[in-house]
């Protein structure tokens, strides 16, 4: 089946770790994930600055790895993003700011690509809190 | 056409209305699973448990298990699973609304 | 009773699916209400059947007269207007949830349908897909 998810908590939330989780296990099923969009506080797994613990689980290396196996298309909404400081290189050169943060691994598009996941999967899961 | 809901609630029914607002929208086949913090609601504690009587619920094991309620008198109306299910389930209802 | 229309009308164009988006939280604290509005404006962009159903303390974004300026927050209560210029006519309320809050239709700052609790459970069964706010 073709899937996407929609994440509004930021990775400090359970409800992060608990979309990742249903993402992998789905992954593995067989089923597609046609998009992952992170919105609200969910633009926040988009920083390529985070650091975790030596002993806790490393939920953006993670989706990094999830991304790589299996081509994910993570997608963080850019208004939301500028707003919490989530930003990539096009978007600092725009707001004329010397540093830039957007991991590799996500792009920031507009709610668009939101509405497009939700029209194209079979299902689309929200995640927040 | 009447779609079947699977309703996910990750708010402990202790702490706001979360349960209750989902239960007011809950019909016959559809599904209500707990997470996170929403494991709480598997306590036969919890002041909307006699509200879960035949009604479809499920709870994320590992939820239960992280927060120390296994050894808890738990509602033995609702069925404890795993991920794996959970994926299952979100294919197998129609549509999924997460309160949160 | 457009019931039946609307669900022919899916039939037909298959790219347009029944969107419902649940809005449930306060206006301000944070901006999740804020974004979940920016989200139904851009879903009826897309030309998407889109119901929004306001429920739980998600009703308080309803209210007239938001004097949010002193506090530093955009006012929600301008964008909701916005809704009708952008073709967004299917807007409910959970009435359980007003009348728990004591609102009444006139301390809206909207025409919303006030539904009761059946009618609540059927909108939502009708939607293709739900996003949660």
């Amino acid at each position: 089946m073709i899937l996407s998810l929609a994440i509004h908590s930021p990775p400090s939330s359970q409800a992060s770790y608990s979309a990742y989780q249903f993402a992998k296990v789905a992954l593995i099923q067989g089923h597609s994930i046609y998009r992952v969009f992170f919105y609200h506080n969910g633009v926040y797994h988009g920083s390529d600055l985070t650091c975790s613990g030596q002993d806790e689980f490393d939920l953006i290396d993670a989706w990094k790895q999830l991304q790589n196996e299996y081509q994910l298309d993570l997608v963080a909404c850019i208004a939301a993003g500028l707003k919490r400081g989530i930003i990539d290189t096009t978007e600092a050169e725009r707001y004329e700011k010397d540093h830039h943060n957007l991991g590799n691994h996500f792009e920031l598009s507009g709610l668009g690509q939101l509405v497009d996941a939700t029209v194209t999967s079979e299902r689309l899961i929200s995640f927040g809190g | 056409m009447k779609h079947s809901i699977l309703h996910t609630v990750n708010q402990s029914p202790f702490s706001n209305n979360t349960l209750l607002q989902c239960l007011n929208t809950y019909t016959d086949g559809d599904g209500i699973l707990f997470l996170e913090n929403g494991a709480y609601a598997a306590l036969l504690s919890q002041p909307a448990s006699h509200l879960l009587e035949n009604k479809t619920c499920y709870v994320i094991e590992v939820d239960l298990h992280a927060r120390g309620l296994l050894e808890q008198e738990l509602n033995a109306d609702i069925q404890l699973i795993n991920y794996e299910t959970f994926v299952q389930l979100s294919t197998e209802y129609d549509v999924v609304q997460s309160w949160y | 009773m457009s019931n039946s229309l609307s669900s022919n009308e899916s039939n037909t164009k298959k790219s347009s699916k029944k969107i419902g988006i649940v809005m449930r939280h306060a206006p301000y604290g944070n901006n999740l209400a804020h974004e979940a509005l920016d989200a139904a404006l851009a879903t009826s962009i897309y030309g998407q059947e889109l119901t929004l159903i306001f429920m739980g303390d998600g009703v308080f974004q309803l209210l007239h007269q938001q004097e949010s300026k002193a506090i530093h927050q955009k006012n929600l209560e301008k964008q909701l207007t916005a809704l009708e210029f952008y073709d967004i006519e299917k807007v409910f309320a959970c009435k359980h949830s007003l009348d728990e809050r004591q609102l009444k239709q006139n301390n809206l700052s909207i025409n919303v349908a006030a539904i009761e609790t059946e009618e609540l459970q059927q909108l939502l069964h009708e939607q293709d897909v739900l996003l949660s706010f």
